[in-house]
Formats: C-alpha cells, structure tokens, sequence
C-alpha cells in the first residue's frame, strides 16, 4: 500500500474516441484503449455512453489513485480580462460564468466553472465543464473507491508538461484532436485569447491551417515565433501559412500513439 | 508563466487544506514551544533576581554546586583550622618550661594538631635534668600525658656527654 502513493496516479483520459487507461507508475507505453466510442452519429460528443461503458468496466480495473483528463471536447475555454477591483476567486467565477452565458447562452447555467488567475495584470483563464460530467466522475470514483487526483481539462495537461519550453519562446498552442481543434494564443507571458474549431472527419489538418491563417491575419502584427502542435500526425497540418514555424511537442511515447487519448494519458 | 490551474476535482482544495491545517498545527506548537520558553526564561531571570538580592545564597548553592571547586575550599578550610589553634599558648608554654630548666636544649618542636600532640626533641645533661623538665611541662595547663618516649646519649660530635631525649606530649586544642 505504501508503495502506491510513490507512484504516479492512473491515468484515465476521456474523449470522444473513447478512454485510454495508463495505469498506476506505467510508462507512456503501457496505454491501453479500454473502451472505443464510433466516431459518427448524433452522440459523438456525449459523455454518456462513455461514462457508461466506465462504469461498467470500473471494478475489473483495479484502480485506486486516478487522474481523469478530459478532451477538449468537453471543456470551453475564455480569456478573461485583468479586473484590478476583483480580489475573491468567487468574484472572479461570477464573472466566468457571465462571460460564458454571454457567449453560450442558458446551458452554462448547469456548467461547472473554474478560473486560473495568471498574474498581476495579466488577464484569467476560465474552464467550464458540464456539471454532470465531473459529478458523475467523482460518484462514480466514489462508488469504486478511486481516489481522485484531478479532473483537467487537456489543455492544462499538455500546457503544464510544455510550459517551460511554451513560456520561453513565444510559441502559440494548436492542440489537434478528432474534430476538435483548439488554438492557443500566448503573449507577454500570458494567455490572450482561445479559438476553437469543429471541422468534419478528416478535415482537421486543412481546418487548422485556415484557422491559424485566420488568426494571423486578424492579429496583424502580433505574430508568434512559432506554433506549437499536440496531437497525432494524422489531425495536424504539414506546414503552416505564411512560412510560419511549426514545432511538434515531443511525447514520450510517440512512436507507438496511435490516437489523441493516447498522447493524453501519456502526457500526464 | 504560471502553471494553470484548472483542476475540477476537489483533490487540490482537500490538498490545500491539509497542507494548511499542518502549517497551522506547527504554527500553533511553535506558538506554545515559544511561550513555554518565555515563561522558562522569566522564571530563570526571576530566580536571577532573587539569587542578586540575597547573595549569600547563591554562594552557598554555587559553593555545593560546583565541584571544581571542593578541592580548594578544603584547602582553605584546614589552613583557617591550623590558623585557629592556640599556637601563642603552645610556644608561651615551652618557653616557660624551657626559661626555668637550665641543661636543657630544645632542637625540635613537632606539633600534630590532627592528633593534637606534639613530639619534642632536644639534648638535657643528664636524666635527673631530663625528668625536671617532663615535670615542668606536665605542669603546664597546655600539656597533658608527657611521656618520654626514647633516650639515649648523643654522638659525641656535637656535645660531650649529654642525652639526647625525645618526649611526646598531648595537646589541649
């Protein structure tokens, strides 16, 4: 037992093309696919087939101290601007929240919120996941008695294990996953602003170079000195506009990942 | 720039939480190891204060305290008792004893005040001379039990004839 807390956490990374499972003190080789999810049809995007198929295969598992990361299919992300008058982090999730419904409407009323400040003056970043999801993990890790070590959104996973190298250089974020493209745009040491795209199957190399493209010209002279990529070879573009520089994040395990759960998980 | 924390479960919050109830719990025990040594301290510097108003007591309790230095108070205590005993008696004694018998020497004076006695030595011209003097010093208030304890005729080199006598006398401290 005592030999469990020096090892690292199990990984569990949820997406939409299923769940990958690193378990506990495995190396980024021992990711497995524990369940796949169809890529087509209406519930491509639910959790709750997932969250289902979980439960069901969660005591054969034999886990006990458990990170989940989520795709970016499940998070929203928005930048929020410095506020000098706001101290409480309570008053800072009011304003997420705000934000959110501004740009989401009704539904991120039932969305849970968190806000990572980045700095004096610098402005926040927020995170809104659906409150059913993280209840319904934390319920059901409490009925096989996992302990929960996290609940993160990928794109925190993947800037935290790159940030020393993201930080110095300049570089932006494009974070590839099935359909779901997320670009991240850094500056001055802080995040400015998040884009996010959903292009068709197959569609995600030539989607991300039009939305970088896009991005450029709309920031004008506000340019990276390059764009960092996270994700599987076959979601990201060969080459970027505008000559601009592309750096592929090195992963531990990249030789053998197949899908973007699997860089999640062994990214952790 | 700062790691981002957008962590939904309450794994970081229980964290926080214990690391701040342990910072607090040491906080609170170094509070009262602190106070405990305060209270220490003025009990030390009361008792400073008392000991500065009464010295002699810290000379007593200091004097049985420290061995280092048993040796020389014991010194210092036999010499104050050597000093006290009644020597001016003891040497006015022997003079008088000694201004009233003629023929007899006095070479040596050997007081033992541990055992209060003294061991006389000296040279008497003949033995009736000799027996004058025990009387004389058994007469002194001073002396009691005058023996004699040996005798015998001294060399020739330094006086013809004479005897040479060794008398044991007890003292009165």
């Amino acid at each position: 037992m005592l030999r469990q807390w020096f090892k690292s956490p199990a990984v569990l990374a949820l997406g939409a093309e299923g769940i990958a499972l690193r378990p506990s003190g495995a190396s980024a080789d021992d990711i497995r696919m524990i369940c796949g999810m169809s890529s087509s049809g209406s519930e491509h995007y639910s959790y709750e087939r997932l969250l289902d198929e979980l439960e069901a295969q969660a005591d054969k598992l034999g886990l006990w101290r458990v990170r989940f990361i989520l795709s970016n299919q499940f998070a929203r992300y928005a930048v929020l601007p410095w506020q000098p008058s706001i101290y409480a982090m309570q008053d800072w999730l009011a304003l997420a929240t705000h934000q959110f419904r501004k740009q989401f409407g009704a539904m991120a009323e039932n969305w849970e919120i968190r806000v990572a400040l980045q700095g004096h003056g610098a402005p926040a970043v927020a995170c809104a996941l659906d409150r059913t999801l993280s209840e319904r993990l934390l319920a059901l890790s409490a009925k096989v008695n996992w302990s929960v070590q996290g609940i993160e959104p990928a794109l925190m996973s993947v800037f935290n294990r790159h940030r020393a190298h993201l930080a110095k250089s300049g570089h932006w974020l494009l974070l590839a996953e099935p359909q779901r493209l997320l670009l991240g745009q850094i500056s001055n040491g802080a995040w400015q602003h998040f884009h996010v795209d959903s292009p068709l199957a197959g569609e995600e190399p030539i989607a991300g170079m039009r939305m970088v493209e896009r991005v450029l010209r709309l920031q004008g002279d506000t340019r990276p000195s390059a764009i960092a990529c996270f994700g599987p070879a076959a979601l990201l573009p060969d080459s970027l506009p505008e000559h601009m520089p592309m750096l592929r994040l090195p992963h531990p395990a990249a030789a053998v990942c197949m899908s973007s759960l699997d860089m999640l998980a062994g990214i952790a | 720039m700062k790691r981002l924390q957008l962590d939904f479960s309450p794994h970081r919050a229980r964290l926080r939480n214990v690391i701040g109830g342990a910072a607090l719990t040491v906080c609170l025990l170094a509070g009262l190891a602190l106070l405990a040594s305060q209270r220490n301290l003025d009990q030390r510097i009361t008792r400073y204060a008392v000991q500065q108003q009464q010295p002699w007591k810290r000379m007593g309790s200091h004097a049985k305290r420290d061995p280092l230095m048993l040796p020389e108070e014991k010194q210092s205590r036999e010499a104050q008792h050597a000093l006290d005993l009644p020597w001016n008696a003891l040497l006015g004694a022997l003079e008088r004893v000694q201004s009233a018998s003629s023929g007899v020497h006095l070479l040596s004076v050997q007081p033992n005040p541990a055992k209060g006695e003294v061991v006389l030595g000296g040279e008497a011209e003949n033995f009736s001379i000799l027996m004058n003097y025990v009387k004389a010093l058994r007469a002194q208030p001073q002396f009691y039990d005058v023996v004699l304890v040996n005798q015998r005729l001294a060399p020739e080199t330094t006086s013809q004839g004479r005897l040479a006598f060794t008398l044991l006398a007890q003292w009165k401290t």
